[in-house]
């Protein structure tokens, strides 16, 4: 039996190749995702070591454990002056030095800021051993009110040199520096990719508003003492409420939380190697369905000849092994590129991560590789039955391709499935069962549909080529005859792109839902005409900014709002927003008000009715926040409001915001004005490159515009899966030219030309991919709604059909189906006649 | 409904040849073949396995080329005529009956007789398209798909498939080889009725005596080559003749 093995791989081996690269790509982007992520882990450790050379203990503010760190999220709590005295008295001390670290702005010589993931504003170290890490240095420390030291990379893009002028903007205000120096870290040009601007300890101090206060004291310890003794040894003269840690754990600390939030990346990639991985067992199960059935003949021999069922069954088995090998084995190296491509992919989608040298985690790998084979194997196992069925008298017989009867069994059995899936999606969604109860349900969706498939694939593709048959020389006619001859092997190979065009379109439905939910908000709650917003949220603006807009004409009232990331009665990643209290009604409706806005200034919070129902507080409860490493506060439900339109869930006083958080600046100035007030305030806003000025519609639309991000993130690693699809179509109809040899012979015989037999396998191409994008649309709309609708309840259920994207991606799915025909077609098209006709 | 023909002969080789191979493995498969198939004639080409005859047949319809010498189909020499314009000759002036029927499974009866004036983008004749179903007697099965007929009723579709662009010469390839003989008989009097009551003109390839007799007129081909003809065959003249041509007999 090894010999036959060998022989049908040989003979089928251009079939066999796809079908493997579908493997490929599956596994592909599931190794790629994880070599992605173990590179990231590996240069976010390598950076954070480096920027702890030189440095031996590092003091700072008891953070609470678990404290996370998203964007704008606070600071940590800066330590007072008289900190730092005691620590530089003691014995193994060999220096010791506080410095503050916040965000800036740098300013290109247009005005307009510098492109860069972000800018690290830092106090330049006064102790030698602390400028190890800044090489390769041209120029001088800043020194004085009017100077900073810029990184390397900066000035190269921005053309700047040591002795120019450069504005840095703080808070959102630009202020002139004098570049006084220009410096590398550690072994790079930049920060981990981030642009970096050094003031002295004293403008750094004031400029980002801690004066007399350090951020984190650095010490070194004399030659032959321990980090851990010196730890020891520091700890001992802090007051209460400041830690003493090594700079290794302080290193590896930063690095594991921030590696924790991108694990999130991790399993969000994974997510879709699984959506490929799936899509791909399509193509597999498909190829070898139909390779058994056209050996059908061959396979009868084998079992005349006296091969047992085991022996055919175990054969077409180790076909698929050896496939499944080649596909994985392509796939791991395939993930290498993958990884860099994803790197790629989310800095295009707007999420920049340091450049990570390639690290490849092995036992990851091969969990992937092993992944794929198994995939692999197990989607030929229906196939490999099939084989074990033929009786060896068919090999005697002109075996015809059998009809599909209507099936009661299977209509009920798909009926079952479907429904069950329904049901356990639903539960998932609405009760909240769980992901991987939504999860299994989507699935069983799918393969309801999937075994559905060849009951409906006849008449569907009877009405999809019906447009067709108007095509002259019976083109389309003929490709509508043969894809409704065989309504299985069409379902099957439509289901592939079925499945990636499903997910697509749920979660476009997902996300203009969720869009349509916010603009809709914005516009019923805003009473503000026009949003000055900080660019850069990090950044922020300075409070100054309000006074500033509240002066120009035509402008009736502003109001500061500050937001922060913040962990919300466990749940991370919640918004929580700093208002005046008594202002910002007038500027945004928040419905009827159980409790009192003035309350808030009492250091306590208001919360959305939607909040307080899913967490059953009422007035008086008490709610725990985290706010980043700064501190966990306790506050009092002093007030909950109905909608809360253009803010977040969690309103506190900005005087309790900022002793909270320690953040002095503002994320967004509400502004009432007259629409004439347009002009004046740009003009105010000049001097202010990190503000931008938004009216309602463009406020709405930034609000969403991370639902943009994601929606384009996914819809690019599904056009893999819908890659992985295409391939399959490919396939299905090279090897139904094949199978239909002596058709396509006789119609180039009776006069069809060449184009015409291939416009007809282009028709045929045609006809599956609208198969597969209705289908895989239809089934999409029933995901995406009950997600959309699961979503938004909490708030304001809302289900919103984007018609025309969707129009778009079935367009899309038909051209590049019609695309994936040009080899099959062209391949028909150079048929030789005569073989043609005398084909058996 | 006969169709006077002008004398012209509806197909025509002059010196033809065509080898397969090269080297020590070289074939001839034809050898300088001249021959004339009159317009409106029954013409049967018969020789043993390798003479050549299938070859003969490609060669003369426009399905495979020719090395070397000439061939007309009509006024049309086919030998120097361009893919496409070869294509479209075939479509437009040359029907085909094979062994093997070769229907598409995917239309009924009556689409696989209309094809060839459907690709071409002609409307049938609807009263001639009824003459020749009638001829072929499938008037009954018209709505059936090739899996639903029976061999002989299969090679009638092909015969009218051929029949209904009324082309110029239709070419039949062994149309008996895969028939009992029952139905074979039905199969060839229907080629015979199609010469004497259409005009059509036939060339059919065969290697079976008592199916030549149908014909007007055999042409033997041994090695490639003409090796003499018949016309008015009787059986027993077709084998006698055969005899000669096939040095082991029951080879074939």
């Amino acid at each position: 039996m090894r010999r036959t093995v060998f022989a049908s791989l040989r003979s089928h081996r251009v079939r066999l190749a796809m079908t493997a690269l579908a493997v490929a790509l599956g596994t592909g982007l599931m190794c790629g995702s994880f070599v992605f992520t173990a590179s990231l882990t590996h240069s976010l450790d390598s950076l954070f070591a480096q920027a702890s050379a030189g440095t031996d203990v590092e003091v700072r503010h008891v953070s609470p454990a678990g404290a996370l760190q998203g964007a704008g999220s606070a600071a940590a709590k800066p330590l007072p002056a008289s900190v730092l005295a005691p620590i530089r008295t003691l014995p193994d001390v060999a220096a010791a030095d506080g410095t503050v670290s916040g965000r800036a702005v740098l300013l290109g010589r247009n005005g307009s800021p510098l492109p860069g993931k972000f800018v690290v504003a830092l106090s330049w170290p006064a102790d030698a051993p602390f400028h190890a890490v800044f090489t390769g240095r041209q120029g001088r420390p800043p020194a004085g009110p009017g100077q900073v030291m810029i990184d390397r990379a900066s000035a190269r893009t921005g053309h700047f040199t040591v002795g120019d002028h450069i504005e840095v903007a703080i808070g959102g205000h630009a202020r002139p520096f004098t570049i006084s120096g220009i410096t590398g870290y550690g072994g790079a040009d930049s920060l981990g990719g981030g642009s970096m601007a050094i003031f002295s300890l004293p403008a750094a101090q004031r400029l980002l508003g801690q004066p007399g206060q350090y951020g984190t004291i650095a010490v070194k310890a004399i030659p032959g003492v321990s980090p851990e003794r010196l730890r020891a040894e520091v700890a001992r003269v802090l007051p209460a409420g400041v830690q003493a840690v090594t700079a290794a754990s302080a290193a590896a600390t930063e690095a594991r939380q921030l590696n924790s939030q991108l694990g999130v990346l991790t399993t969000f990639f994974a997510a879709f190697a699984g959506v490929a991985m799936f899509v791909g067992a399509f193509v597999i199960w498909n190829t070898f369905s139909i390779l058994i059935g056209q050996r059908s003949r061959q396979l009868a021999l084998l079992r005349a000849l006296g091969a047992s069922r085991g022996q055919v069954f175990g054969s077409v088995l180790a076909e698929a092994a050896a496939v499944g090998i080649a596909g994985a084995t392509a796939g791991a190296v395939l993930g290498l590129a993958v990884s860099r491509g994803l790197v790629a992919l989310l800095s295009a989608f707007g999420l920049s991560l340091p450049a990570a040298g390639l690290s490849v985690p092995l036992a990851q790998v091969a969990l992937s590789c092993g992944l794929g084979l198994i995939v692999t194997v197990a989607a030929a196992v229906a196939p490999a039955v099939r084989a074990t069925r033929v009786a060896p008298v068919q090999a005697l017989r002109d075996a015809a391709p059998g009809a599909t009867r209507f099936s009661g069994r299977r209509l009920a059995a798909a009926l079952a499935v479907t429904g069950t899936g329904a049901a356990l999606l639903l539960s998932g969604l609405l009760i909240g069962t769980g992901v991987a109860v939504t999860a299994v349900g989507a699935g069983l969706c799918f393969l309801g549909m999937t075994i559905a498939g060849p009951l409906i694939a006849g008449p569907l593709a009877a009405v999809a080529g019906a447009p067709l048959t108007w095509l002259p020389a019976q083109v389309g006619a003929l490709a509508r005859g043969n894809t409704v001859r065989n309504p299985g092997r069409t379902s099957a190979t439509a289901a592939a792109l079925m499945v990636g065009l499903a997910v697509v379109t749920a979660v476009s439905v997902l996300a203009s839902s969720a869009r349509s939910m916010i603009s809709g908000q914005v516009a019923a709650a805003g009473k503000a005409s026009f949003y000055v917003q900080a660019t850069n949220t990090d950044a922020g603006l300075t409070p100054t900014l309000a006074t500033v807009l509240a002066r120009q004409p035509g402008v009736r009232a502003v109001t500061e709002v500050r937001i922060t990331d913040a962990t919300v009665a466990g749940a991370a990643h919640s918004s929580v927003d700093g208002v005046v209290p008594g202002q910002i009604a007038g500027f945004t409706s928040l419905g009827p008000v159980r409790g009192s806005l003035s309350s808030l200034s009492a250091g306590d919070l208001m919360v959305s009715a939607a909040a307080a129902r899913a967490h059953h507080w009422h007035l008086g409860s008490m709610v725990t926040i985290g706010f980043g490493s700064y501190g966990v506060s306790r506050l009092r439900v002093g007030g909950i409001f109905a909608q809360p339109g253009t803010l977040s869930d969690y309103l506190v006083s900005n005087a309790t915001f900022t002793a909270d958080t320690g953040r002095r600046v503002d994320t967004v100035d509400l502004v009432k004005a007259a629409a004439s007030a347009r002009g004046p305030l740009a003009r105010a806003l000049a001097g202010y490159p990190g503000a931008q000025l938004l009216d309602q519609a463009a406020y709405a639309q930034t609000r969403s515009a991370m639902l943009g991000n994601l929606l384009g993130l996914v819809t690019a690693l599904l056009a893999l899966a819908i890659i992985i699809a295409l391939l399959g179509i490919a396939n299905t109809l090279a090897l139904s030219v094949v199978e239909r040899t002596r058709e396509l012979g006789l119609l180039r015989a009776i006069g069809m030309r060449r184009g015409q037999l291939a416009q007809m396998i282009a028709a045929e191409s045609a006809i599956i991919a609208v198969i597969g994008a209705a289908l895989g649309i239809a089934l999409g709309l029933g995901l995406g709604t009950a997600l959309a609708y699961a979503v938004t309840r909490a708030q304001q259920p809302t289900v919103v059909v984007p018609a025309a994207q969707l129009l778009a991606y079935a367009v899309v799915a038909v051209l590049a189906g019609v695309v994936a025909s040009v080899v099959p077609a062209r391949r028909a098209a150079r048929l030789n006649m005569l073989d043609a006709i005398a084909s058996e | 409904m006969t169709t006077p023909r002008a004398q012209a002969p509806a197909a025509r080789t002059e010196r033809l040849s065509k080898r397969y191979g090269d080297g020590s493995t070289k074939v001839t498969a034809l050898d300088q073949v001249s021959l004339e198939i009159g317009s409106g004639s029954f013409t049967a080409i018969m020789g043993p396995s390798g003479s050549g005859k299938s070859t003969l047949m490609h060669c003369m319809a426009g399905l495979d080329r020719a090395d070397d010498g000439q061939a007309w189909i009509g006024d049309a020499e086919i030998t120097v005529l361009p893919e496409r314009r070869l294509t479209q000759l075939r479509r437009d002036h040359v029907g085909f009956v094979f062994q093997a029927y070769n229907l598409l499974p995917a239309l009924t009866a009556a689409d696989n007789i209309t094809l060839p004036l459907d690709i071409a983008g002609r409307s049938a004749d609807p009263a001639w398209l009824s003459t020749v179903v009638e001829t072929v007697g499938l008037a009954a099965r018209l709505r059936h798909r090739p899996a639903e007929l029976s061999g002989g009723q299969q090679q009638r579709v092909a015969i009218a498939r051929a029949l209904a662009g009324r082309p110029e010469i239709i070419f039949a390839d062994e149309p008996t080889g895969n028939l009992d003989s029952r139905a074979g008989a039905e199969v060839l009097d229907l080629l015979r009725r199609c010469v004497r009551e259409f005009g059509q003109t036939v060339v059919m390839v065969t290697h079976a005596p008592a199916a030549a007799c149908y014909a007007d007129r055999v042409v033997f081909l041994a090695d490639g080559r003409v090796a003499g003809q018949l016309t008015r065959p009787s059986p027993q003249a077709v084998l006698d003749r055969m005899a000669t041509l096939n040095p082991a007999p029951g080879s074939e």
